[in-house]
């Protein structure tokens, strides 16, 4: 996935020496995108929301976080040619006239529903995030809106159909630079109107391959061409400016222009140099002039951390020169024993070394610099001065004070005042000049004629000052004077007295070296092996190695018009970004082939544009004022988000409980001090501890359920002051078990299944007692009824007679008597018996009855076999229902009773005619509802009985 | 609602244009290279080409397979062979157009850049070339000389023929065209 690997940027930092031209250098360095260092051309370059940067080149698309680039895999068979963000995505033009965004890691073509173009795509533009422009190779502007493509070409009036870019917003006419001049689109009353900018409207090239607007909205436009350099046009007056008569365009063809603020503008040639150019308002001067050899310059980029990015035919080429540069100085001259430096009013640099006082005119013609021999001394030099008049004041190590008047070739005078003494520190506002020397420090008033200083007022130990020695005297905007003493601390003087600090105002130091002022009016003061105090008016904030300060060994802090603190030190230099609240770090060696540092006091100066010099071994530093757009903390980015190792979108945040193992990948975009950048995360609802790492990936194995926040912080230092932060929330669900609605119902499931149990157990307990009751009662009845007496009686006496008339008879029926009580007493403890053997005892009953009513009593059967065995009935049913019958009807020879017996579907039926006897006898009825209860419990099937045509069914049901 | 406007005129209409085209009657397409140890020189009169004097559009093309000339027939073969792979690109090409505003029907000598794309071994580069253009008695006199980066057009020179072969060759095209009816 990586194309390439870098570490770090400043500190590979090396200095490539070689090129010509102007005084000052940037530092720059070739980032190769791969790892064997070959070429890759760079057509085009941008910067997303996020801070990454985006290149169009011919390996590809690539990201780049300030370190390393990651290749987006695409299509290989095109080649990438211009990039840009619309809509929140990275959107790139190819060679074939495909357009293709960034989906989910992937370059997506997109689709055209009409108007697609057909050759390159040589640039793209974001019209108000509505609209993407295409300035083609021969299809003209393409604007592509919701999936069309509308082409403004040769056709509706365009004069070529290569269009090199657009400068347009939807307010202003649209300005398409093309082969043949400039052409302004406009909509008017009466439709698309198009208008021509070319030589006859003295543009000195036709061939415009650049158009930028001077800034935000201006009527001015950069105009750059193909042979005669750049140009302005004012758009309203149809007027163009060129070069000041004195100054010839020599850069041959212009491919990029970086208009800054404040009217400026960096220009990138096919020849590989940068020239910046000032526009005055009525024509162009060229500034310094930046060569980078061998190579061409496609596009610029101006940084989010200050540095200027150059996309070369080689790769990317970042330079320092809006922040950072240096002069070079040659051999013989040597700044490593530099002992005080000094800006007069005409922006000189006043150097002094032992004996002796140079200076530098950085804006004269010399090239390189050069230090001009002014002055010297009888002692080694400790402090230069310019007063307010532009005068010289020079202290020295014990021959005291000299003011040199520079515009008369007098000598040096020396102020009777500090005759023979030791200088340590001069400074002066209006007339008064403060002098420290080992005995305190004087407050002077300038006068115009020797000895040209008056005594004003003394500080010193004894006066309230708490040290003789002062190293440093500044005057601050509120008029207070700020002492920096050797064993006091720091002491501020005003109209009320003394002022000192100490360990219970969070004070730590001792001895301090230097104060100094920022624009915001906080006081910033240098300690002793203690690092930076700052004081913002009421308390002290010390700035240490955890604020991102290499060493608090500190010799000299320098600010920037803008604010910016130089801290030098003997592992090289930091400074101090107010506005992104952090240090950008140089480390000497490693970063700006620094040999040496000089380790003397406060040795800096500021010159008048507020940039502020550092001499080092080769020369000299210049730290300029930082713009506006500046911000060099570092951001982060969750790039990935994986569950089990399988990669998940940023939208998905919701996830089963077994989807519990989840890893992250971050990255760090930082542009500034890529090698110090550091990470920490914490997983809310895991733990509450911030987690400090460099790796920038973090995996969470089996995560409980529960509600996350993921959030990572980077930051260039270790206090994580000012850091950006990143975060991704997402829940995991609990299983399904352990989900409230899921217990509920579950635990109720269970509770009313137990209840069921219950109830049916209690059923069953009742209805087998119930059965087992009616049961008892039943045989009870039926015993009852069996050893009636009688029957007893009647069937004793028909046994009696039967003894008598035939024998045989008797012993038979004795036989079938027996049989039914046996037959009864078996069958009696069973809830069901088959039919069959149902019959049988009613047959035993029968034969006895018969053998008494003779004729008198007749039984019709109709019931088929199979019925026979394979139905069930309640035992001694039958047997009961016709002794009912029987009990209840006459029977007699006159009036016979037929019972029939006979199947009815399911049921088996028991009829006779009605024939109640006259007096009916007792218990009638008792022995039916025993029957029925004891089937109620055996069925749902109801006994049927009642009358029928005068005759009385029973009807049971067969089982 | 502007741009609405705009987008709407853009999908309407169409122009016309009246061809006069100029065909290449005579022609001459030679290079050398100009290296520290051998100096090589090739020819080649197999030029064809179109220019639409009114469009101002042209379209070039030389027949790589009859370049004459070379040190020896060794040197032809490896030119072929090993650097312009003549067997799967034959030929080169130039295709754009003339940027300056001139008329080429006047008699006279015109200074021109000519813009296209550039084909030689199979790689097209876009490259601005200037060319004089003298018209006289209605024919058209081309002359134009310009540098060919071997690199650019992919063509890879061995570290042994270094100083054999000018990583950037020179070349020189001569034509005579004439309107075609």
């Amino acid at each position: 996935m990586n194309g390439g690997r870098w570490i770090g940027f400043l500190c590979g930092l090396l200095l490539a020496l070689t090129w010509e031209g102007r005084a000052q250098k940037p530092f720059h360095l070739d980032f190769f995108l791969n790892e064997y260092k070959e070429p890759v051309a760079v057509r085009d370059i941008a910067t997303d929301g996020q801070g990454y940067h985006w290149l169009a080149t011919d390996q590809g698309v690539y990201r780049f976080n300030g370190q390393q680039f990651t290749k987006i895999e695409a299509d290989p068979h095109s080649l990438p040619r211009s990039i840009t963000v619309f809509q929140d995505r990275i959107w790139v033009g190819y060679h074939d006239g495909t357009l293709r965004s960034l989906k989910a890691n992937r370059m997506e073509p997109v689709f055209f529903r009409a108007g697609k173009p057909q050759s390159p795509i040589h640039a793209l533009h974001n019209l108000d995030d509505r609209f993407l422009l295409m300035g083609t190779q021969s299809d003209g502007l393409v604007v592509f809106w919701e999936g069309l493509g509308f082409t403004l070409s040769t056709d509706r009036g365009l004069p070529d159909p290569f269009v090199y870019g657009v400068a347009a917003s939807s307010a202003s006419p649209w300005l398409i630079p093309t082969d043949k001049g400039i052409s302004q689109v406009s909509m008017g009353e009466e439709g698309l109107s198009i208008s021509h900018f070319s030589t006859a409207d003295s543009l000195r090239d036709n061939i415009v391959r650049v158009l930028k607007p001077l800034g935000k909205g201006s009527d001015f436009f950069w105009v750059g061409t193909h042979a005669a350099g750049v140009a302005v046009l004012e758009l309203s007056a149809r007027k163009f400016y060129n070069f000041s008569s004195s100054q010839v365009w020599d850069g041959g063809q212009v491919n990029d222009i970086l208009p800054m603020e404040d009217g400026r503008a960096w220009v990138a040639t096919e020849k590989g140099e940068m020239k910046e150019l000032f526009f005055d308002g009525s024509q162009i001067q060229l500034g310094q002039s930046i060569e980078l050899e061998d190579s061409k310059i496609y596009r610029l980029l101006k940084g989010r951390s200050g540095l200027i990015w150059a996309a070369t035919n080689k790769g990317l080429r970042p330079l320092t020169i809006e922040y950072l540069a240096y002069y070079p100085l040659p051999p013989p001259f040597r700044l490593a024993g530099l002992s005080a430096m000094a800006v007069d009013h005409r922006d000189r640099l006043w150097l002094a070394q032992d004996q002796q006082v140079y200076f530098i005119d950085r804006h004269g013609a010399e090239d390189p610099i050069r230090m001009e021999k002014r002055l010297a001394f009888p002692s080694e030099v400790t402090d230069l001065y310019f007063d307010e008049a532009g005068h010289l004041w020079v202290g020295t190590f014990g021959s005291g004070l000299f003011y040199c008047r520079l515009d008369k070739e007098a000598s040096p005078y020396v102020i009777p005042w500090f005759e023979g003494e030791t200088i340590l520190a001069i400074q002066g506002k209006g007339d008064r000049i403060w002098v420290s020397s080992l005995n305190g420090v004087k407050e002077m008033r300038r006068t115009s004629l020797p000895p040209y200083l008056a005594m004003v007022r003394r500080f010193h130990k004894s006066a309230g000052l708490g040290s003789d020695y002062v190293y440093d005297i500044f005057l601050d905007g509120k008029q207070q004077l700020w002492l920096a003493t050797d064993g006091a601390g720091v002491v501020r003087y005003d109209s009320s007295g003394f002022r000192h600090w100490g360990t219970q105002d969070g004070f730590e130091g001792k001895v301090v070296y230097q104060v100094l002022e920022d624009p915001w009016q906080q006081i910033w003061v240098v300690c002793l092996n203690k690092g930076l105090y700052r004081y913002g008016g009421d308390s002290w904030q010390g700035l240490g190695t955890a604020d991102g300060l290499q060493d608090i060994n500190i010799s000299t802090i320098g600010a920037t018009g803008t604010g910016e603190m130089v801290v030098v030190h003997e592992k090289g230099i930091d400074v101090w970004y107010p506005r992104s609240g952090q240090f950008r770090n140089y480390a000497r060696h490693r970063s700006l082939g620094i040999d040496s540092l000089s380790t003397t006091l406060h040795l800096f100066a500021r010159d008048r544009q507020g940039k502020v010099l550092i001499p080092f071994q080769k020369g000299l530093l210049e730290f300029r004022p930082i713009a506006d757009y500046v911000d060099i903390s570092p951001r982060v980015s969750i790039t990935s988000r994986s569950v089990f190792f399988e990669e998940v979108l940023p939208v998905q945040q919701r996830f089963a409980h077994d989807q519990n193992h989840i890893s992250f990948q971050f990255d760090g975009i930082f542009f500034a001090n890529a090698d110090r950048l550091r990470y920490r995360y914490k997983l809310e609802g895991y733990n509450q501890d911030w987690v400090v790492t460099n790796d920038p990936m973090v995996t969470f194995p089996k995560l409980d359920p529960g509600s996350y926040r993921f959030r990572v912080q980077a930051s260039a230092n270790q206090s994580f002051r000012s850091q950006h932060e990143a975060a991704w929330s997402f829940v995991i669900d609990k299983p399904f078990w352990a989900k409230s609605w899921f217990i509920v119902l579950a635990s109720m499931g269970i509770i009313m299944a137990i209840i069921a149990l219950i109830r049916y157990r209690e059923n069953q307990i009742l209805k087998l007692s119930t059965l087992q009751r009616d049961r008892m009662r039943f045989e009870y009845e039926n015993l009852k009824s069996q050893v009636n007496p009688h029957f007893l009686f009647n069937s004793l006496n028909t046994l009696s007679n039967l003894i008598d008339e035939d024998r045989e008879a008797a012993q038979h029926y004795t036989s079938h008597l027996s049989d039914l009580y046996r037959n009864m007493l078996s069958f009696r403890s069973q809830d069901t018996i088959p039919l069959r053997e149902e019959w049988e005892i009613l047959q035993n009953y029968l034969f006895i009855q018969k053998v008494r009513f003779g004729e008198a009593l007749n039984m019709e059967v109709d019931i088929p076999q199979e019925v026979m065995d394979e139905r069930r009935i309640v035992p001694l049913a039958l047997q009961m229902l016709v002794e009912n019958a029987i009990k209840h009807n006459v029977v007699s020879a006159r009036q016979p009773l037929t019972i029939s017996l006979f199947i009815e579907g399911s049921w088996i039926v028991v009829k006779n005619p009605l024939r109640p006897k006259i007096n009916p006898q007792q218990g009638a009825g008792l022995g039916l509802a025993n029957i029925a209860s004891r089937y109620r419990l055996l069925t749902d099937r109801e006994i049927h009985f009642g009358l029928v045509d005068q005759a009385y069914i029973v009807k049971l049901p067969l089982l | 609602m502007r741009i609405f406007l705009i987008l709407l005129a853009l999908f309407w209409g169409f122009g016309k244009s009246h061809a006069q085209v100029f065909e290449v009657d005579r022609g001459q397409v030679r290079f050398f290279s100009d290296a520290s140890q051998e100096l090589i020189r090739a020819s080649c009169d197999r030029l064809h080409g179109l220019l639409d004097v009114k469009k101002r559009q042209f379209f070039f093309k030389v027949d790589i397979q009859q370049f004459m000339g070379f040190n020896s027939a060794l040197q032809r073969e490896h030119f072929h062979e090993n650097y312009m792979e003549t067997s799967i690109f034959p030929s080169a090409s130039f295709q754009g157009k003339i940027i300056e505003d001139v008329d080429l029907l006047q008699a006279g000598t015109y200074e021109v850049r000519a813009k296209g794309g550039l084909t030689i071994h199979g790689v097209t580069q876009e490259r601005i070339i200037a060319s004089r253009i003298r018209s006289e008695s209605g024919l058209l006199y081309i002359e134009s000389m310009f540098l060919v980066p071997l690199a650019e057009h992919g063509i890879k020179i061995p570290r042994v023929v270094h100083d054999k072969l000018a990583s950037d060759i020179q070349v020189t095209v001569e034509a005579v065209m004439m309107a075609r009816p």
